[in-house]
């Protein structure tokens, strides 16, 4: 088990280094000159060598990339093109409000998502499950950012009870979060569902009632534990893509993290601004992914014991020996 | 009831026939179908129901008309730019960067994850770690960057949807793959000598046919969704060509003055993801029966 | 003989899917007393298993509908309350699942999974007690009390019917129901679980239902037999009633030892049942029987099901059967 975990810890950099090169060859594919963008209209040979020289233009691409990749591990993730700051000034302090946002949402998520799901699954096809199942369709199907227009519209505009956009107190997180929160539900409820749906037609679950179970533990402990190891890949996957799906809710709500800055650096055109963004969302990807890993050994007995391998050989022989 | 199905869906002519018949029955099957074939309608014939000229040309005196004014049943936006003339030309815009990015990354996925599933070895591994590598980075982001390097333009936003749109189906295609090439008639016909190319052609294509049109259609609609999304945020096509992302971002400015212009777009763009999604859910299950209610 | 345990009178099960209805279980009748064996014999999808998750109560909620009625102990089982019902399985009425594989629950340890059917129906017994039941019962099964620990992937196929044998008889219930215990074992593991099940069933004097299609198993294991085709019990008696050969039988039944393999007497070769078993949803008319049957004249093709026919325990239904005639 450990050994397992350490193995998946050590290919994090790695994979890390890998995102690191696609993502640089992908933003260089532009044919566009930073420096050129940089420079006001008038200018002479010597101020683009000298901003060349500054950024470290002037190095050939491959030079250029191992330079920002060292200076990522000395925590100097560049100078912005815009700003012309450190970008790890600019979108460090904006990791904790992502992530803040991701997680939060999906809290609720959970909260409502597995009981609803779970219900709809038990109860199916009744009319709680149609309903439920028709608004999910519905609402999984509305782009994000533009149901936060309407519910900024209604509550914002028209009845004035919420911010419409910006950081001002807790009452800023509630729109954005139920923006973020209504179409990832939708779509996580289904699929809860559909886990739940496969669980509760097992033989097993028929052995639980067999023995006289109350129908509740039937439901919450047999199959749910059963249920759980989709839902925890279902829970990481909708966490890693809401990571990507937070630039579009910060932006519709001006809310001030890496999502927001990434969309600013875009816009710019300042790739220093977008690397960082990207990698540190990459790896919020990775170490969700990676806790899925763990969560999922930790759960099933089968993960668990085919890192144990010998000792599981030993015990066949064992029974092979006592049942003769 | 049991149509010696089993785990591969060996019968590959009766298939599709059978998966009509099944359709067939469905109301919100048959409905979502008849909206997105119309969709496919407008779009092919945009220009019949409402001159593309109307969609782009300025008329200064027409701003911020309200819906239902003559000659512009939704009304106009701050050019004077008729909103339905935009929503019908942008229908074809949508489909074209939904379809052909979407088809692109299927045709690819499908080949790269063949060669992983029937040659194996080295190269499964190269292209799973490739597909690894690219999912770690939020779909959404990599497609702002691709699209911020290339530059806005149709096909640049097809690439990078394209391109966002490679892993999921890949692994998905491969591990069908997978299940297919363990099954026993595939291992008989590498026992008789056939050829990769022969199984993957002869055995794997049909076998993955109801992965592939169920994936497709999904990725048609994700890929709309996409589209507009990065149009909302002044990525992707060009500025005057229609397109449902950008009239939501064109209306945001003057919300106060036209709810329209953010309400129509949007709403168009949810109905044309709703249907597509629901016609990607039937089809899945006329596809695969015993999936039915789950999803 | 001694005291009914269970009755079922003219029980019907009737499924509906997609508009078609599937009559599953039809007009069956089966008693059972205290201490007996029955064995209930027939091909796949003849309604064995239906009838007994009927009795346990385990039939699907929707798209089903029953008829007749079953006793316990001459309490009514039909349209019992869920409540009272959970009382009665695991205690009085347990059961043996066909599929050891996917019958146990992965992600329980198996001593959690014996300990829990303790657990539901004597919720005043100490933790400790608990324990030192389940390893009694864990050696009762031949299953070393240490594994309890374990979770049922590290078990042999044979080894987890032998859990799920011990989580039957954990209760000591009057009434166990084998579904098809051993076909998805090794024919050795097979022969040593059926051993097994036929010790414990002395030790611990219960009846039992078992449900199979190979007659060996009914020879060394059962009293009673049931001959069960199409969802109808076309043939039952003692085990004496039905493996005489020098009586006549229903024709199904005949065609089923035809279809056996015998060492004493030389055969040319075996004689398999022509056609196929009908599907719920298009049962022929008259009786169930006839299109596959050798001996088919122009009644049985019509009409209502042939009567019973009765003699002393030995029950026939078939057209060439009359009352007390037709067994030679």
């Amino acid at each position: 088990m450990a050994k397992y975990i350490i193995k998946r810890i050590i290919m994090v950099p790695i994979l890390l280094l890998l995102i690191a090169m696609l993502v640089f060859f992908l933003l260089n594919l532009s044919a566009a000159d930073p420096v050129l963008m940089m420079l006001p209209s008038q200018y002479t040979q010597e101020d683009y060598d000298a901003m060349a020289e500054r950024f470290g233009l002037d190095e050939p691409k491959p030079v250029q990339f191992v330079n920002w990749v060292t200076g990522i591990l000395k925590g100097d993730f560049g100078t912005s093109y815009k700003s012309k700051a450190p970008v790890s000034e600019e979108v460090l302090y904006r990791v904790p409000v992502s992530l803040k946002l991701a997680l939060i949402t999906t809290f609720f998520m959970l909260l409502i998502g597995i009981p609803m799901g779970v219900m709809c699954a038990v109860k199916q096809y009744s009319v709680f499950d149609n309903i439920v199942n028709v608004l999910a369709k519905f609402l999984g199907s509305i782009p994000g950012f533009w149901l936060g227009l309407m519910l900024m519209l209604v509550f914002s505009v028209n009845l004035k009870w919420l911010p419409a956009f910006g950081m001002k107190g807790w009452k800023s997180w509630i729109l954005p979060v139920f923006t973020f929160l209504l179409p990832y539900l939708a779509n996580y409820l289904r699929q809860v569902r559909s886990a739940m749906l496969d669980c509760i037609r097992q033989d097993y679950v028929r052995t639980s009632r067999s023995k006289g179970q109350k129908e509740s533990t039937v439901i919450f402990r047999d199959a749910l534990k059963n249920a759980l190891l989709p839902i925890i890949t279902l829970t990481g996957g909708t966490f890693a893509s809401m990571i990507g799906g937070a630039v579009m809710i910060e932006q519709v709500f001006a809310f001030p993290g890496i999502g927001y800055k990434v969309l600013e650096g875009i816009n710019n055109r300042d790739m220093p601004t977008i690397l960082a963004c990207t990698m540190i969302l990459a790896l919020f990807t990775i170490g969700a992914q990676l806790v899925i890993d763990i969560l999922y050994a930790v759960v099933d007995p089968r993960i668990r014991s085919s890192f144990a391998g010998a000792k599981k050989g030993k015990k066949q022989i064992k029974e092979a020996g006592g049942v003769g | 009831m049991a149509k010696a199905d089993g785990k591969g869906r060996i019968k590959k002519r009766g298939q599709m026939a059978e998966a009509w018949a099944r359709m067939k029955t469905q109301p919100i099957a048959v409905i979502s179908l008849v909206v997105v074939l119309l969709m496919v309608v407008i779009a092919i014939f945009a220009d019949l129901i409402v001159p593309y000229s109307k969609a782009i040309n300025q008329v200064a005196a027409d701003k911020l008309l309200p819906p239902f004014t003559a000659g512009h049943i939704l009304g106009t936006d701050n050019f004077g730019r008729d909103i339905f003339a935009r929503i019908i030309h942008g229908t074809r815009t949508a489909l074209e960067i939904g379809i052909i990015s979407a088809g692109a990354s299927i045709v690819v996925s499908t080949i790269l994850a063949c060669l992983c599933a029937t040659i194996g070895g080295w190269v499964d591994n190269i292209i799973m770690r490739f597909i690894d590598v690219v999912s770690c980075i939020p779909s959404l982001v990599m497609a702002l960057a691709i699209c911020a390097a290339l530059g806005n333009g149709v096909p640049q936003l097809i690439f990078a949807l394209f391109f966002t749109g490679l892993p999921m189906h890949t692994k998905m295609v491969r591990s069908v793959s997978l299940g297919v090439a363990k099954m026993d008639y595939e291992e008989s016909s590498i026992a008789l000598g056939a050829k990769s190319s022969y199984i993957m052609g002869r055995h794997l294509i049909p076998n993955l046919a109801s992965v592939i049109i169920i994936n497709g259609t999904a990725q048609v609609s994700m890929n709309i969704m996409m589209g507009a999304t990065l149009g909302f945020v002044g990525l992707g096509v060009k500025a005057p060509t229609p397109e449902w992302g950008t009239m939501l971002a064109e209306g945001l400015n003057y919300m106060m003055r036209n709810q329209y212009m953010v309400l129509v777009p949007g709403l168009v763009l949810a109905i044309a993801a709703l249907f597509i999604n629901s016609l990607g859910d039937c089809l899945r299950d006329a596809l695969d029966p015993q999936l039915k209610g789950r999803a | 003989m001694g005291e009914k345990l269970l009755e079922i009178k003219d029980y019907s099960v009737r499924f509906t899917t997609d508009k078609v209805i599937s009559r599953a279980v039809n007009h069956v009748d089966l008693s059972l007393e205290k201490g007996e064996v029955l064995g209930l014999v027939g091909e796949t999808g003849a309604g064995k298993t239906t009838t007994a998750l009927s009795v346990m109560g385990l039939l699907p909620k929707y798209a089903v509908e029953t008829e007749g009625e079953i006793f316990f102990h001459g309490e009514k089982l039909t349209g019992m309350k869920e409540k009272q019902y959970r009382n009665i399985r695991g205690k009085h009425i347990s059961m043996i699942f066909q599929d050891p594989m996917t019958s146990l629950n992965p992600v329980f340890r198996v001593g959690d999974q014996i300990a829990d059917v303790i657990k539901i129906h004597n919720p005043k017994m100490g933790q400790h007690e608990v324990n030192e039941k389940v390893d009694e019962i864990l050696t009762m099964v031949g299953i070393a009390p240490e594994r309890k620990l374990e979770y049922p992937h590290q078990f042999s196929g044979g080894m987890k019917q032998r859990v799920m044998i011990a989580i039957a008889i954990a209760c000591n219930p009057e009434l166990l129901i084998a579904d098809e215990p051993t076909t998805a074992l090794d024919v050795t593991i097979q022969a040593q679980v059926i051993k097994m099940m036929r010790n414990l069933q002395k030790e611990l004097g219960s009846s039992v239902i078992l449900i199979t299609h190979d007659l060996g198993i009914v020879a060394n294991f059962c009293d009673k037999v049931a001959i069960m085709y199409a969802g109808e019990i076309v043939e039952s008696g003692t085990l004496e009633d039905i493996f005489d050969k020098s009586r006549s039988h229903h024709p199904y039944t005949e065609g089923l030892f035809a279809s056996l393999p015998n060492i004493t007497e030389k055969t040319d070769r075996l004689v398999p049942i022509k056609g196929l078993t009908p599907h719920p949803s298009e049962l022929p008319e008259g009786c169930k029987f006839h299109p596959r049957c050798p001996k088919c004249t122009e009644i049985c093709t019509k009409g209502e099901n042939p009567r019973r026919c009765r003699k002393g325990s030995h029950m026939v239904q078939c057209h060439l059967f009359e009352e007390g005639k037709g067994y030679e």
